[in-house]
């Protein structure tokens, strides 16, 4: 059974220039457990897809279309009431740069304690808070959210746990940071967690770090996980399946090794050909022509046709449909059978 | 295809010995009567010697924080440094002034990171690569007008947008421009500071392969800086990595890959995602982050985060420069 259904989403912004399709028609399932990334270059509409998940889409835009379906309900058609309750709760999300993420006038512990504040979790029951005003009661409650703080903070390996609690963002380095948002993510046990670009804003071995330490994670409790990343070896690496976007739509999805090894979108082609490989041949990088189009002016039926070296009429015939070239592996392309 | 420099190409074209670089901060006259505190040096590179032979391509690799950009920027005299010379062409020009600077300053140039901060907002790109036809000479301004549609043209640029100003370019635009700002003045060295760093994937591909070319067809010397593994494995026909303000290994760029033997370059090369030279047994997480360089460790500057430490002598002793065949050099106490 999916945890996570994603039919035709599509959300757009509204701006004084034209509509813009930032996310444009996307599919995507995810089981439970499941590690699945979301690649694609700036402006394609991966973190954009992923607010939209959470509904957190900020002014001028809108989700126009689509079904977010989790757990068997449509997250799109309920109260914003009910959303809270789910935001950080049964889906978290993990923001690229922890440095603006993080509130820089509050400790580090008192942060991740907020989420289990807000969330009700008393004892371990993730029941509804419960209006007593007794000062003893309250105590109990304060004392369970500590230690289940400090067993946060030593699960992401911080070192000097007790010191960390009392210590403000900007004391910690980048890595530090990102593993407190992880901290924060993980605290009231989500089915899902959402991470976009967790580790562009770090240094490779940070981030060998910090991939290491969601896959500890991610194994033990069970979560999944949706990775927004630029960085095809990273999506390689800890991602079994992939999916690929431009422009808004995901031009290829399918598992990771069967999308890398034998890639069939033209974009994906194009990527995995441009970017320099260590390997015991060095070979020459073929960079993809031109740009990646406004989001206002899409005037062909396929966002890539502009720069695809394999463009032609049938391109333009008709709405083009996704397509199984092997099993789990599709691709949304005119041109492949 | 580009084959790689294997040969010695004679003379270096710029060397630098025992170069050091420190920031100093001294405290407020209040701070240091009331709390006694003290100047706070950051050691940003620290006795780093280094050469560059004529027509190669040295990388120089290292995370957040080891001096690499500073280095660079000693290099070409952006800054002065707090100790050691460097040469150029054979002399020295560590404290020169005045008619030699400006001949150094027109055979060494520099591309930046960041694509929107190293361009004059004010002057259109007829006006920024002018400057650099003007120090070199160029005083005929139809003459200059040509150069710069051809400069326009050999970096992928539209001629058209010769009148137009930097904000109305993309970022990797903006590069291009700062590259042709470079190439206008025919330099023999040149120093590029991370120019894809902050590039999208495959913009970054049209800059480096820009670069590449124009490297094949003029034979420039440079001095490629970044933090990107699988781009200096592609671009350098030499690589030298930096932690902490010191250089830690030197090697040729396949050989380094292949056999790399300084930890540091070990765990570096192993937290590399995706792909890898060998099927990698099992990766190297190293404990901790990168110590700042305020105060960084006794002895070998890694010894706190090293997983084959030899022994004391590690922590009280800082390693030299031992020479391993091959071009290889390591600065590490395994190997002495």
């Amino acid at each position: 059974m999916d945890l996570l259904r994603i039919t035709n989403l599509t959300t757009v912004f509204l701006t004084r220039r034209g509509v813009v399709r930032a996310v444009d028609h996307i599919n995507l399932r995810i089981k439970e457990g499941e590690v699945i990334g979301l690649v694609g270059e700036s402006g394609c509409g991966k973190s954009v897809s992923m607010l939209s998940i959470l509904r957190l889409v900020p002014y001028p835009g809108k989700i126009i279309d689509g079904e977010v379906i989790f757990n068997g309900e449509n997250l799109l058609k309920k109260p914003l009431t009910e959303m809270r309750k789910i935001r950080g709760k049964e889906i978290a999300m993990i923001f690229q740069d922890p440095m603006t993420t993080l509130n820089p006038v509050f400790r580090v512990g008192e942060q991740i304690r907020e989420s289990l504040r807000i969330h009700g979790i008393i004892n371990g029951n993730h029941g509804e808070k419960k209006r007593v005003f007794s000062w003893f009661a309250n105590k109990a409650r304060r004392e369970f959210e500590q230690q289940r703080v400090m067993k946060l903070i030593e699960e992401v390996e911080l070192p000097s746990p007790e010191e960390r609690y009392h210590q403000y963002p900007y004391e910690l380095s980048g890595g530090m940071q990102q593993r407190v948002l992880t901290a924060i993510a993980l605290s009231c046990e989500p089915k899902l967690i959402l991470a976009d670009e967790p580790t562009t804003a770090l240094d490779v071995t940070v981030q060998a770090q910090i991939l290491e330490l969601f896959n500890r994670v991610i194994k033990k409790h069970r979560t999944s996980m949706i990775l927004v990343t630029h960085n095809l070896g990273v999506a390689a690496e800890f991602c079994q399946r992939i999916g690929v976007m431009y422009a808004g739509r995901i031009v290829e999805t399918g598992p990771t090794n069967k999308v890398m090894e034998n890639p069939k979108h033209p974009y994906t082609c194009g990527l995995l050909r441009s970017i320099p490989k260590i390997s015991k041949k060095r070979v020459r990088i073929k960079p993809i022509p031109g740009n990646v189009p406004d989001l206002v002016e899409l005037s062909h039926k396929c966002a890539f046709y502009p720069r695809c070296e394999k463009a032609s009429p049938v391109c333009e015939e008709k709405e083009i449909e996704l397509k199984e070239v092997e099993e789990g592996h599709l691709v949304h392309c005119a041109l492949s059978k | 295809m580009k084959a790689r420099i294997k040969e010695k190409t004679g003379e270096p074209l710029t060397t630098v010995k025992g170069i050091k670089k420190y920031f100093i901060k001294k405290p407020s006259l209040l701070a240091k009567a009331i709390t006694r505190q003290k100047d706070i040096v950051i050691k940003a590179v620290d006795d780093v010697n280094l050469e560059i032979r004529e027509g190669e391509i040295l990388g120089l690799v290292g995370e957040s924080g080891c001096g690499k950009t500073t280095l660079g920027r000693v290099m070409l005299k952006l800054y002065e440094p707090t100790a050691g010379k460097i040469f150029f062409e054979g002399k020295d020009i560590t404290y020169c002034n005045g008619e030699a600077v400006r001949e150094f300053r027109r055979k060494a140039q520099i591309i930046f990171q960041n694509p929107y901060a190293s361009l004059n907002p004010r002057k259109a790109v007829r006006e920024i690569i002018s400057v650099s036809l003007k120090n070199r000479g160029v005083n005929d301004p139809r003459q200059r007008e040509e150069e710069i549609l051809s400069l326009l043209r050999e970096v992928g640029l539209n001629e058209r947008h010769i009148n137009n100003y930097p904000h109305q370019f993309s970022g990797g635009q903006r590069q291009r421009i700062s590259i042709a700002r470079a190439l206008a003045m025919r330099p023999k060295f040149i120093i590029a500071d991370e120019p894809v760093s902050s590039l999208d994937v495959s913009i970054q591909a049209q800059i480096l392969d820009l670069l590449e070319s124009l490297q094949e067809e003029y034979k420039f010397t440079y001095l490629f800086i970044a933090h990107d593994l699988s781009v200096i494995f592609y671009i350098s026909d030499r690589v030298a990595v930096m932690y902490l303000g010191k250089i830690v290994e030197v090697a040729e760029t396949v050989e380094l890959f292949e056999n790399p033997l300084h930890p540091y370059t070990k765990a570096l090369l192993s937290a590399i995602p995706g792909v890898g030279m060998k099927k990698r047994e099992k990766r190297i997480i190293l404990k901790g982050a990168v110590p700042t360089p305020i105060d960084p460790p006794q002895g070998c500057r890694f010894h706190p985060r090293c997983f084959v430490k030899k022994g004391k002598i590690c922590d009280l002793k800082e390693p030299t420069r031992i020479p391993m065949g091959n071009s290889h050099y390591v600065y590490c106490h395994l190997f002495s």
